[in-house]
């Protein structure tokens, strides 16, 4: 097939003419874009939930059977962090008032180009603990089907996280971290930034996403082992609630 | 009919060859636009804004191809099928949706010119001036990369956290923090000089090949090594007048070298620097070529 296109003179105007094909597959669209001036390149697609993810940093998360005790937004390496002192629903005042709180610390996508970076080591560096017994766990939160999609199957995603102690001279906590989109979750920004990509690739979408980190008290220098079930069963909660409301466009 | 009777069968390449060149220019005179507007005016995205050496890159390479063009006319037209691979592929990521695609679509279809025209020779001689344009394609991948800068930010903060107490400051490094006066330093991925890095070997090759050093792998070695002390060592420098700026409350200098045009006087004096750097290696590494002239004599 090579030898059609070789050295003859007509070989060489039917060579130039296969570029000019192929090179008018993306020019000739590229014309109407002079026009309308809409280069992809120009402009990143809108993230979907942002006024639900600024709500989220400014309000928190309501979990269901969970009570809010005091929420604040905390400034921590530069970003905006919503932090909740949550007790189970179930808790009467006076055991809420003998007992650490567990804290639920989220760091919502507030803007387009807001990517995920360091979180974890900024967290580390306000509460300026140590971390150890470092490790990845698994689990799977659920989102009840939404309206109109077909029979009442439950839509349940994977999230990978890191659980670590984290101790300082005044508490120690088992510490659950993940960044939280639609689709799943995963402890690395790099995991993010795939899904991204597929998703503006495919549907030119973002993946909106939340930095989570959930703060459970642990006795001092304790195995955080027996802080696990919780935890995870917290962790499901919390990325169930915000494919609920803050992730999901459709939602 | 007439007018099919009236062109000559032949049609002149020229103007095919300026058809080509017409739609290339058609499709990249936008991108290239937004390009540089955005490396000159920090508009465009930090991770695009590391290809920035683009500026000095691209019109090099336009040079090189331009002074290799008699070469190219000499070259046998013989195409290599991978061309029209790679110029389907190019266009498919033009016409995709994402930014990064978009930009690789042109080294990838400049690739694909080059062996669709004069095959692997053809290829061979562009090499050169497709690796400056590849080089100088904004990617995310600085964003990727950034995880993986941690322990170099960490010896940062600790190296300038040595440095500023050696001055009499007292400094806490914890991690990748410096606490001064009660005001924490962040060093941050974006300020752990992998930008500067980036440039400096980017540079590091132009000059190389400029001086014909490139065909000597010990002063190649040597220079690159050299660079990235060089690189690390002024972002070290950097990182520690910016700690002192900010924990002595002297917030005008900080911003002046943080965002301002100090930061690109500091560059471009490191940048400087590099050709000091070459002239010794190449004083104190002989020439290969050089010895073999002399075993001749």
């Amino acid at each position: 097939m090579l030898s059609l296109f070789k050295t003859s003179p007509r070989s060489q105007i039917l060579r130039m003419l296969v570029i000019l094909f192929i090179l008018a597959i993306a020019a000739v669209p590229a014309v109407s874009t002079y026009f309308t001036g809409g280069w992809i390149w120009k402009s990143l697609p809108e993230v979907a939930t942002l006024e639900q993810l600024r709500a989220i940093e400014k309000g928190g998360l309501v979990l269901p059977e969970w009570q809010t005790l005091n929420h604040e937004t905390v400034e921590i390496g530069g970003q905006d962090w919503s932090v909740q002192a949550i007790a189970p629903a179930n808790q009467t005042a006076t055991e809420t008032n003998s007992q650490a709180p567990i804290f639920l610390m989220l760091r919502p996508q507030t803007w387009q180009r807001d990517q995920p970076q360091v979180e974890w080591m900024d967290i580390n560096g306000v509460q300026r603990w140590t971390a150890d017994s470092k490790r990845q766990i698994r689990f799977e939160a659920q989102m009840p089907s939404t309206q109109g999609s077909v029979g009442n199957s439950v839509k349940s995603v994977q999230v990978n996280a890191r659980f670590l102690r984290g101790w300082n001279q005044q508490r120690t906590y088992a510490v659950l971290q993940w960044y939280a989109w639609s689709s799943g979750g995963s402890p690395a920004p790099s995991r993010w930034f795939w899904v991204d990509q597929r998703s503006q690739w495919r549907d030119r979408q973002r993946m909106p996403w939340v930095a989570v980190s959930v703060l459970v008290p642990i006795q001092p220098l304790g195995d955080i082992k027996q802080a696990e079930v919780s935890a995870i069963a917290l962790g499901q909660t919390v990325q169930s609630a915000l494919m609920r409301s803050a992730l999901n466009a459709g939602a | 009919m007439q007018i099919r009777q009236q062109l000559p069968l032949p049609i002149g390449r020229y103007a095919l060859s300026s058809a080509v060149l017409g739609l290339l220019l058609l499709m990249y005179v936008p991108l290239l636009l937004h390009w540089i507007d955005g490396w000159l005016n920090k508009s465009i995205s930090i991770e695009h804004e590391y290809f920035s050496h683009g500026l000095i890159g691209l019109p090099f390479a336009a040079y090189l191809v331009w002074s290799n063009r008699s070469r190219w006319q000499q070259l046998p037209d013989l195409p290599h099928l991978a061309g029209v691979f790679l110029l389907l592929l190019g266009v498919a990521c033009y016409r995709s949706n994402l930014t990064d695609l978009i930009n690789l679509s042109l080294p990838i279809i400049l690739t694909g010119l080059c062996l669709w025209l004069k095959g692997m020779p053809g290829l061979r001689l562009q090499a050169f001036p497709l690796l400056l344009v590849f080089l100088a394609t904004p990617t995310e991948v600085p964003y990727l990369l950034a995880p993986y800068t941690l322990p170099l930010q960490s010896f940062i903060a600790g190296t300038a956290g040595f440095i500023l107490q050696q001055l009499g400051m007292s400094v806490r490094v914890d991690q990748i923090y410096l606490y001064v006066n009660e005001r924490i330093v962040e060093v941050a991925p974006y300020c752990a000089g992998l930008k500067m890095l980036f440039t400096s070997l980017y540079v590091g090759l132009l000059l190389l090949y400029w001086t014909g050093a490139l065909a000597s792998r010990a002063r190649t070695l040597s220079f690159f090594a050299g660079i990235i002390f060089v690189s690390v060592t002024a972002n070290i420098l950097r990182n520690t007048l910016l700690t002192f700026f900010h924990g002595t409350g002297k917030e005008q200098a900080f911003t002046w070298l943080h965002d301002g045009w100090g930061g690109d006087l500091y560059s471009a004096a490191m940048l400087g620097l590099l050709v000091f750097l070459l002239r010794g290696i190449e004083a104190w590494i002989p020439d290969n070529s050089d010895s073999v002239d002399a075993a001749e004599f």
